[in-house]
């Protein structure tokens, strides 16, 4: 008969090692533009949020876009390939994911949107 | 106008009539008064009527197009199709918390109902905790976010729906997990009433159950909707985000999936009573949690209402909840010992008992990945984890799960012996069949490895189980009473079983189109191709089509015979947004899926094709577990009867 | 305005929610207390 004290407690630690080794490889700053630019983090990808500026020049058939990002105070360049979410336009909140470059712009591999506060359900897009 | 003053005042009658209903229900439950408990309960009824009268009115308010009404304005217009006018009473804060109420109401009322035989305490307490429920709901309607505010003005116009959510998909997914949300409030107040009334017996905990089993069935289906609404819907190839709201759905479907199986062990055996109880407040506890981290907005996700007012409130729901329950427990978890010895780990009983805690294991990695953010936010540098965290965290735990669905219903209650061993052989070797062609065919990436081997283990036992049960089926003989009772406790049996089979197929169907997706972004003038994945796809030019309500930018691909149109559609009169329409063609085997991002000067159209593997099978398997449930309990509503052979404790106080 | 509605409602569903009240000294023989 097993003590089923000692089978959660192996369980849980079992757990508790999976998130620890998980959480290390893939969690990742989620900052504001200004955090971005104030801290210049090394390396490693972060999760940028921002408002997106009328500047939006698209090329390759909407497959490649460079805008400003921009919160109250920093604002700073994304550079993103890939198919763009629908609600992409200028006055939307964005998430821009991946790194700072040297040449001081963002260079994002996913973007997510944030739909505007007067609807309602917002939608996941990448 | 008059709509908004009638509707207001329903909500208004509804919350007096649900405070009067707790006060009243746990009064009488309390003293036993056998005709307060039944005005208590009727007041129950009313409120559900009030609720469902409010609805009416807000739904009459939606497709007559009453402007007055703020919700009206901010969530349609004249140009919208008339059935996502109508699906607009849910898509909304204010709506939405209405929908939630109508469904508790309603559902709750039924719950009643057919609980008319049994314990006449732990009925009327039942009654009280789904009043007082329903009460925080209707306060928060009536005080803070009405669905009938007027508009000063009246505008000739609304604002109109997001033109993401005009897709037959805010049809039917909103409803059903909202639906589900709200479900769980029954069993979580069937199993406080028992606790609170200090007695269960063994119908009470079957009510439980089939409640239970209703919002895991709604919530299956949610969970299934959602993903297929995202995947034909959104446009980025996928289907799952692990997004704070999608977690927030899939968290009570995991404790509940637990409380299934492990409420066989209390049925069968006595044990775990306790710990049912546990796992089927914490589903409810998991539900207020997620209502309030999807409405407050307190946590970075792309799916959130907008912010509002409600957040603090739904904090303080969720304290209460807590609170009630924890002291429940405590109070109550003397008299919720179990009789009997406990049964040897390697029985079915064992692998219950561990396919639940693996996974509470994956409902505690869901949760920190979920809060992460708000928990580092404030001790530092805010943080968020991506899918590798959850695939690299609730993995290992999923296949463990997995491997136990392959085991588990060949192992016997009480007491494993030599024919275990024997039978199996038959999910083993299947395990290593799969493993082998797998690893002969050149997969060498972890996951699939042993996910797709397990699920079609999985598959190999239901099969197993399905032949062993028709030849006891043709021994069985004797008299018609005993096939009868033979077939009512199989039934429900194997139900369950093509459930398993189902899930195996979603698996299956995840791990394929998650492992061995292809990607392609390319830029194609006309008459160009392009290959992915062995399929070749030919640019046939676009051309712009003027609709109703839009403007459709549409591109022609030749796929073999067929011709797939991704586009662009353009609404004026929202900003100029431009929406994706997938073009997506499906097979068993695989589906096409092909964006358009856009077109160019020159006359070329730039596209995003994917190839996902066996991404139909997710919706059959979904369909499959649906069936499985269906077949295996259609009816059982009506019936009290358990299954033979079981030692039931004599019903106490049956009304 | 809304309170007028709402008292009228409560009112309508009055009958109903309190009818075992009103039907019990009938029977009170038969139903055990």
């Amino acid at each position: 008969m097993i003590r089923w004290g000692v089978v959660m407690t192996v369980v849980a630690a079992c757990v508790g090692y999976l998130v620890y080794s998980a959480s290390g490889g893939s969690a990742e700053y989620y900052l504001t533009v200004s955090e971005l630019r104030a801290q210049q983090p090394a390396s490693g990808v972060v999760r940028v949020a921002g408002v997106v500026q009328p500047d939006v020049q698209r090329t390759d058939g909407g497959l490649h876009v460079r805008f400003t990002e921009k919160d109250t105070t920093s604002s700073v360049m994304v550079d993103y390939t890939g198919a763009l979410p629908d609600i992409f336009r200028p006055g939307i909140t964005v998430v821009a994911e991946g790194r700072l470059g040297p040449d001081g712009v963002f260079h994002a591999s996913t973007l997510l949107a944030k739909c505007p506060s007067r609807f309602s359900t917002s939608t996941y897009t990448q | 106008m008059i709509l908004a003053f009638l509707g207001s005042g329903a909500l208004l009658a509804g919350l007096v009539m649900a405070v009067f209903s707790v006060l009243l229900s746990f009064w009488a439950g309390w003293s036993e008064n056998r005709v307060m408990i039944q005005v208590g309960r009727r007041a129950f009824y009313a409120t559900a009527a009030m609720i469902l009268f409010a609805s009416v009115l807000l739904e009459t308010a939606l497709l007559t197009h009453d402007f007055s009404l703020a919700y009206v304005t901010e969530h349609s217009d004249l140009s919208t199709p008339i059935a996502l006018v109508a699906a607009a009473f849910y898509g909304g804060q204010e709506g939405s918390l209405l929908y939630w109420a109508l469904i508790l109401g309603l559902l709750g009322s039924a719950s009643l109902l057919a609980s008319a035989k049994l314990g006449l305490r732990q009925a009327a307490y039942a009654a009280g905790t789904m009043a007082a429920i329903l009460s925080f709901f209707l306060v928060v309607l009536v005080l803070v976010a009405s669905p009938f505010n007027l508009l000063q003005i009246t505008p000739p116009d609304g604002l109109g729906l997001n033109p993401v959510l005009r897709d037959g998909g805010m049809l039917i997914h909103p409803p059903v997990v909202l639906a589900g949300f709200a479900s769980f409030a029954i069993p979580f107040s069937f199993a406080a009433a028992a606790l609170l009334a200090g007695r269960s017996d063994a119908a009470w905990i079957a009510h439980t159950r089939r409640f239970a089993l209703v919002a895991w069935g709604l919530q299956s289906t949610g969970l299934v909707l959602g993903m297929w609404w995202a995947y034909h819907v959104l446009g980025w190839g996928g289907y799952w985000g692990w997004d704070p709201v999608e977690n927030v759905a899939l968290m009570p479907w995991l404790a509940t999936t637990a409380y299934l199986h492990s409420s066989q062990v209390q049925e069968r055996r006595g044990r775990l009573r306790g710990w049912n109880f546990g796992l089927v407040i914490l589903a409810f506890l998991l539900v207020v949690f997620g209502t309030f981290i999807v409405r407050s907005g307190i946590v970075p996700s792309v799916h959130t209402f907008a912010v509002s007012a409600i957040g603090p409130w739904f904090l303080g729901f969720l304290g209460a909840c807590l609170l009630f329950s924890v002291g429940l427990l405590a109070l109550r978890a003397g008299g919720l010992k179990s009789h009997g010895e406990p049964a040897p780990a390697v029985s079915r009983e064992g692998a219950f008992a561990l396919q639940n805690v693996l996974l509470i294991g994956v409902v505690a990695v869901v949760m920190w990945g979920t809060i992460l953010p708000l928990v580092s936010g404030m001790v530092g540098q805010e943080r968020v984890v991506g899918a590798g965290y959850y695939e690299k965290a609730a993995g290992p735990l999923f296949a463990a799960i997995l491997a136990l669905m392959a085991a588990g219903p060949l192992v016997p209650w009480r007491r494993a012996g030599g024919p275990l061993w024997r039978s199996l052989r038959w999910p083993a070797a299947a395990f290593l069949i799969v493993l082998g062609v797998l690893f002969a065919a050149g997969v060498r990436s972890v996951p699939p490895l042993i996910g797709i081997p397990l699920a079609v283990a999985v598959a190999s036992t239901v099969l197993y189980e399905y032949v062993r049960g028709a030849g006891r089926w043709r021994n069985a003989g004797g008299g018609r009473r005993r096939a009868v009772g033979l077939l009512a406790r199989r039934r429900r049996r194997y139900g369950a079983y093509l459930a398993h089979l189902g899930l195996a197929v979603v698996v299956l169907g995840l791990a394929a189109s998650h492992f061995w997706q292809q990607e392609k972004d390319v830029t194609l003038a006309p008459g160009q191709q392009v290959s992915v994945a062995g399929y070749t796809l030919t640019y046939a030019g676009s051309e712009s089509r003027e609709l109703a309500d839009h403007t459709e930018l549409v591109a022609a691909m030749k796929l073999g015979s067929q011709t797939l149109e991704p586009a662009r559609a353009t609404y004026a009169g929202l900003g100029g947004q431009s929406l994706t329409h997938v073009a997506i063609s499906s097979s068993p085997i695989a589906d096409v899926y092909v964006v358009l991002a856009g077109t160019n000067g020159d006359g070329s159209a730039s596209f995003r094709v994917f190839v996902n593997p066996l991404v139909s099978w997710i919706w059959a398997g979904g369909a499959i577990i649906i069936l499985g449930v269906v077949l295996g309990n259609a009816g059982a509503l009506r019936s009290a009867a358990e299954p033979v052979g079981v030692r039931v404790p004599s019903p106490v106080g049956a009304s | 305005m809304t309170l007028i509605v709402a008292t009228l409602l409560l009112f309508a569903a009055g009958p109903f929610v309190l009818w075992p009240l009103i039907r019990t000294p009938d029977e009170a023989t038969d139903e055990a207390a």
